[in-house]
């Protein structure tokens, strides 16, 4: 009779602890999922590089002219990006980032440095026709 | 005798269910506490840099090259003329201009001690040119860094 009881009880129990497994599972499902938002500093940091004058023109002419002709002086622009860290010190508290301009279906400049992993934050800006996307994953869990 | 030694099982299994039940709930209040104030320190970041876009964009300092620009004239022009403007920017520091590209080196154009906190943008830092008939805007990029 005890063994029994004992048993109803282990039972119950289980149903229990695996209701509310799921119930906390559920929970978490419940939250929405963010939406990837453009990150001030990151947007600020893209607009200064586009309009950073490069010989005669501006990195967004550089953008341009890829579109349509060469993506030569774009490609060697791409690095002021990380000189731009490395003055922030930001360089320190990164795993990796990665700067990637789409025009219409076709990828235009897709560059990437260090590792992809960690906490991410991302910036998106419009130019002319193309689109500049930045994305930095930080080795810190706080940013 | 035996009802109540059943009643009192189960009172204990209700009790440790309540218990279980309330460490789950803690669990996920924990989790949703510290995601609540990463998210807090996020736009505090946001707020901060968001005050110095409009730093940046002071008829003082700023120039209309484009939305967040220094000209790089009028930052020479407040470091001559730096002890005449001495709590202008309210509870402003220092200010210094750290250049990336193309060249390096920083300006300080404000400088009344140190502060407490310390914040800092990336801003385009441009000096007007001077062509034919026209001005055209030359701009670099520089950090923006304000002490308070």
């Amino acid at each position: 009779m005890k063994t029994k009881a004992q048993e109803e009880i282990m039972g119950f129990t289980m149903i229990v602890v695996i209701v509310m497994v799921i119930g906390v599972i559920f929970m978490f499902l419940l939250i929405p999922n963010k939406p990837e938002r453009s990150n001030l500093e990151l947007e600020n940091l893209l607009n200064a590089w586009l309009n950073t004058n490069v010989g005669e023109d501006r990195v967004r002419d550089s953008i341009s002219e890829c579109e349509s002709f060469s993506c030569e002086s774009l490609n060697k622009e791409i690095p002021i990006i990380k000189d731009a860290f490395v003055a922030k010190g930001t360089i320190n508290t990164i795993n990796g980032w990665s700067i990637n301009i789409t025009y219409s279906d076709k990828v235009l400049a897709n560059y990437s440095e260090g590792k992809m992993i960690g906490n991410s934050k991302a910036a998106f800006v419009p130019v002319s026709s193309s689109l500049v996307k930045l994305k930095v994953w930080y080795a810190d869990s706080n940013n | 005798m035996k009802a109540q030694l059943k009643i009192q099982e189960m009172a204990f299994v209700l009790l440790a269910l309540v218990l279980l039940a309330g460490m789950a709930f803690i669990f996920f209040m924990t989790v949703q506490k510290s995601n609540l104030e990463k998210e807090s320190e996020n736009i505090k970041q946001q707020m901060v840099i968001s005050i110095l876009d409009r730093f940046a964009n002071m008829q003082e300092i700023g120039c209309s090259a484009n939305a967040i620009c220094i000209d790089e004239d009028k930052a020479e022009i407040i470091k001559k003329y730096q002890s005449d403007l001495k709590g202008s920017f309210q509870g402003v520091k220092n200010i210094e201009i750290v250049k990336i590209y193309p060249s390096n080196g920083k300006i300080v154009p404000y400088s009344i001690g140190e502060g407490n906190q310390s914040y800092s943008t990336y801003v385009n830092l441009c000096k007007q040119e001077k062509l034919v008939s026209s001005f055209q805007w030359d701009c670099g990029l520089a950090l923006l860094k304000v002490e308070y």
